[in-house]
């Protein structure tokens, strides 16, 4: 009888056969769709960037039925990769239990590199934060020839160290970012020089940008310190899953097909993400992460101002003035025409009936609620009686 | 020695790959062929008769001879569209109510451009519903209609009766968050999660950053309750139906609305959030709407309060704290069972919620 290891090997062997020729069948399915685009060969791409390619070609591209078409093929894979995974990880845990050893450790290590793997981020999203240059470089290239007039000094500045950004900015935010990865202490040497005010003409520009800086170093930590949560829960996850397939084992039951075992994966990782989602923690990291993200946003309107205004174009604050005069007249308008509609509704009222002569000038006609209003008044009591208590049945319309 | 619990054998493994292959391979056929407007939803049969800046009153055409004299307007949410209250013709709330005879309207709030964004509560509430009610009124020679409301169009629709108890005969709520921090279970974490992530947001942040609130960070923030099976086990289920049609295009329907809502107006969404969520005024008679108190013991008139038993968005307590606030001597309350969604979509629901509604209503004619 062959054991675990064998078992399991065996399974990732004939899913791997199984997946290569569901891989090959469906790329046939899809290349017939795109028509003569060229074949790509198996693998010599991201399937899922394939399948994309070919749905979209494919299908309607606005419609919701390629939104499905993708999720369709997201779906076969998800459930390929949560049995791998599942069956790798069965494969740590096993022995560790025959011996009776803490398999949950060497568990939560295998399940962190294999995310890791798949979403792409890696150590490296960590290492680049403790990497000033690297994390200053990725910043600045974010914002591309736009900043050019301002950024090329702060690059030279930057380039041989901390010591440019800390006569440029008087950014309270270097000594964060000098402390980086000491859990919040500041480095004193370091900390205080951060704090020399900026100097020179394009001070404001270099201190916004510095600012917006300093919002793009808490977002990076506040992603870190997200990831790293839901990291957590993740390895949970498929701890709790291999509790449950041990307890199983135990009582001698079996999973005993794919949708099972993924429908198992995907209850226990929601269980633990609802759990993990009330605790104190969770809210705080959660909290944190929205607002250092809505915070950069705000720093990137202020430095995307700062490009805008000596090429004389509108910037955003500009068009919120515009629009919350917009807003403020349009309102002022409607409570206009309200009370020149019940001025209007009390003269009918409360004044004799004017001459036949007058009833039909231009003076009176403009003495009338809101215009659209009055229009669709108008069409409606011409369509439909007033108080009716039938009504024909219509043929729809809409 | 443990053995490895998922047996799944080689065979078994290949034929169930080959027929999820076969259902895929004739679901992505169908899906080939579908253009987004076949996936129709709202259909109803409807005109627009009031117009006001980019919100539409529309009135569904009756199909009964006799109809209820009061007519009755529906006030949907801020956030998504009012299209699940019509979401196909064997589920739809709205058709359900037009055969049961009433004369039924419903406001579309319509999509907030950047100048929407100082939007409040006031203007939604003081302003479009005031006067689309006041439309109406004239329009049918009443003094009175009677309101629906849906979800947090149902707190817009409390506020309102609340403010102009004189135009309102009877107020019929469904899902509708009234106490927004109650009915939280810490044995059921998801339930009354997102009022719960909603108090801790930065919104004065949000608004700042964004002006009006993305409708994608409003579904985001939606799919996160439950991440693994809404982004996942969702479609890992629709391949159970990919070669069934009709299943598929109802599927559709509900991922169309589901991922098509409007951003929300800014300003609107800011003071709802602060006020509503993390302050819980309603509730505490603490909210103010343009210069007035928002105070629950005005709502005098009939009120229905329907709620889905298994809703846990709006968890069923926070609703029905009604029963306790409001003033009136006529609070009745309907329990669906459903979800939050499942309440106009589920098919027990199409044979309870409207037909509830009218019976309810024909009590009070």
């Amino acid at each position: 009888m062959a054991d675990w290891t064998e078992q399991a090997e065996q399974m990732l062997k004939t899913w791997t056969e199984a997946q290569k020729n569901v891989w090959n069948s469906w790329q046939d399915l899809a290349g017939r769709a795109v028509g003569a685009q060229p074949k790509p060969q198996p693998f010599s791409m991201n399937p899922m960037d394939w399948f994309q390619q070919s749905m979209s070609s494919w299908t309607d591209p606005m419609g919701v039925a390629r939104d499905a078409g993708h999720q369709v093929f997201g779906s076969q894979f998800s459930m390929m990769r949560s049995l791998e995974l599942l069956t790798r990880a069965w494969q740590m845990v096993a022995p560790k239990l025959d011996t009776g050893q803490d398999w949950r450790s060497p568990l939560a290590g295998f399940t962190t590199n294999w995310f890791q793997q798949l979403t792409g981020a890696s150590d490296g999203l960590l290492d680049l934060s403790k990497d000033t240059q690297s994390l200053w470089q990725s910043y600045l290239s974010e914002w591309g020839p736009l900043l050019k007039p301002w950024m090329s000094s702060m690059v030279t500045a930057t380039g041989s160290g901390h010591l440019g950004e800390m006569m440029l900015g008087g950014s309270a935010g270097l000594s964060r970012l000098l402390s980086m990865g000491q859990d919040g202490a500041p480095y004193a040497p370091f900390a205080d020089l951060a704090e020399i005010p900026s100097v020179g003409v394009t001070r404001e520009h270099q201190a916004k940008l510095l600012r917006a800086f300093d919002a793009f170093v808490d977002l990076r930590n506040a992603m870190l310190e997200f990831n790293k949560m839901t990291g957590e829960a993740l390895n949970k996850a498929v701890e709790a899953v291999m509790a449950t397939l041990v307890e199983k084992s135990r009582k001698g039951e079996k999973v005993q097909s794919v949708r099972e075992l993924n429908r198992l994966w995907l209850e226990s990782a929601d269980k633990v993400f609802s759990e993990m989602y009330v605790s104190g923690g969770y809210l705080k990291v959660q909290r944190e992460l929205s607002s250092t993200g809505m915070t950069f946003k705000i720093m990137q309107q202020d430095v995307l101002e700062m490009v805008l205004k000596p090429l004389n174009l509108p910037t955003r604050s500009e068009l919120d003035d515009a629009y919350k005069t917009l807003y403020e007249l349009r309102k002022e308008v409607k409570a206009l025409k309200k009370t020149v509609r019940e001025q209007a509704e009390k003269k009918v009222v409360h004044e004799p009936p004017a001459p036949a002569m007058e009833a039909g000038t231009e003076e009176t006609k403009s003495v009338v609620p809101n215009a659209i209003k009055q229009v669709e008044t108008k069409k409606v009591v011409k369509k439909t009686p007033v108080r009716r208590k039938t009504a024909a049945r219509t043929e729809p319309t809409t | 020695m443990l053995s490895l619990p998922i047996d799944i054998q080689p065979k078994d493994a290949v034929k169930e790959l080959k027929e999820i292959n076969d259902k895929i391979t004739k679901g992505l056929d169908f899906l080939s062929k579908l253009k987004d407007e076949d996936v129709d939803i709202g259909t109803a049969p409807k005109e627009t008769v009031y117009t006001e800046d980019k919100i539409k009153l529309y009135h569904y055409l009756p199909t009964q001879k006799e109809l209820f004299k009061t007519p009755v307007i529906i006030i949907y949410a801020l956030v998504n569209r009012y299209l699940v209250a019509d979401l196909q013709e064997d589920r739809s709330m709205v058709r359900n109510l037009v055969n049961e005879g009433l004369d039924t309207y419903l406001i579309e709030w319509g999509d907030p451009a950047p100048a929407d964004k100082y939007l409040t509560v006031d203007d939604y509430v003081n302003g479009y519903v005031d006067n689309c009610v006041d439309f109406l009124r004239e329009r049918h020679g009443v003094d009175k209609v009677n309101i629906l409301g849906i979800c947090q169009g149902g707190t817009l629709a409390t506020c309102y009766s609340a403010l102009h108890p004189d135009k309102v005969a009877n107020l019929i709520l469904t899902v509708t968050p009234i106490d927004f921090h109650a009915g939280r279970d810490d044995k059921n974490p998801d339930i009354g999660l997102l009022f719960r992530w909603g108090e801790g947001v930065n919104v004065d942040l949000m608004v700042d950053a964004y002006g009006n609130v993305p409708a994608d960070i409003l579904n985001f923030t939606f799919l996160m309750v439950k991440p693994f099976a809404l982004n996942f086990g969702k479609y890992h289920d629709m391949l159970d139906i990919l070669d069934n049609e009709k299943a598929m295009l109802n599927f559709l329907r509900m991922e169309k609305w589901l991922f098509d809502g409007p951003d929300a107006a800014g300003e609107a969404y800011r003071e709802f959030v602060r006020d509503f969520l993390r302050d819980n005024q309603l509730i505490k008679n603490e909210k103010i709407i343009g210069d007035q108190r928002v105070d629950l013991g005005n709502l005098t008139m009939p009120i229905l309060n329907c709620y889905a038993t298994a809703d846990h968005l709006v968890p069923p307590p926070c609703s029905r704290i009604l029963g306790e606030k409001a003033g009136t001597k006529d609070y009745t309350e309907m329990a669906i069972p459903a979800g939050h969604i499942g309440i106009y979509v589920g098919g027990k629901a199409q044979k309870m919620l409207a037909p509830g509604i009218a019976k309810w209503l024909h009590e009070r004619a």
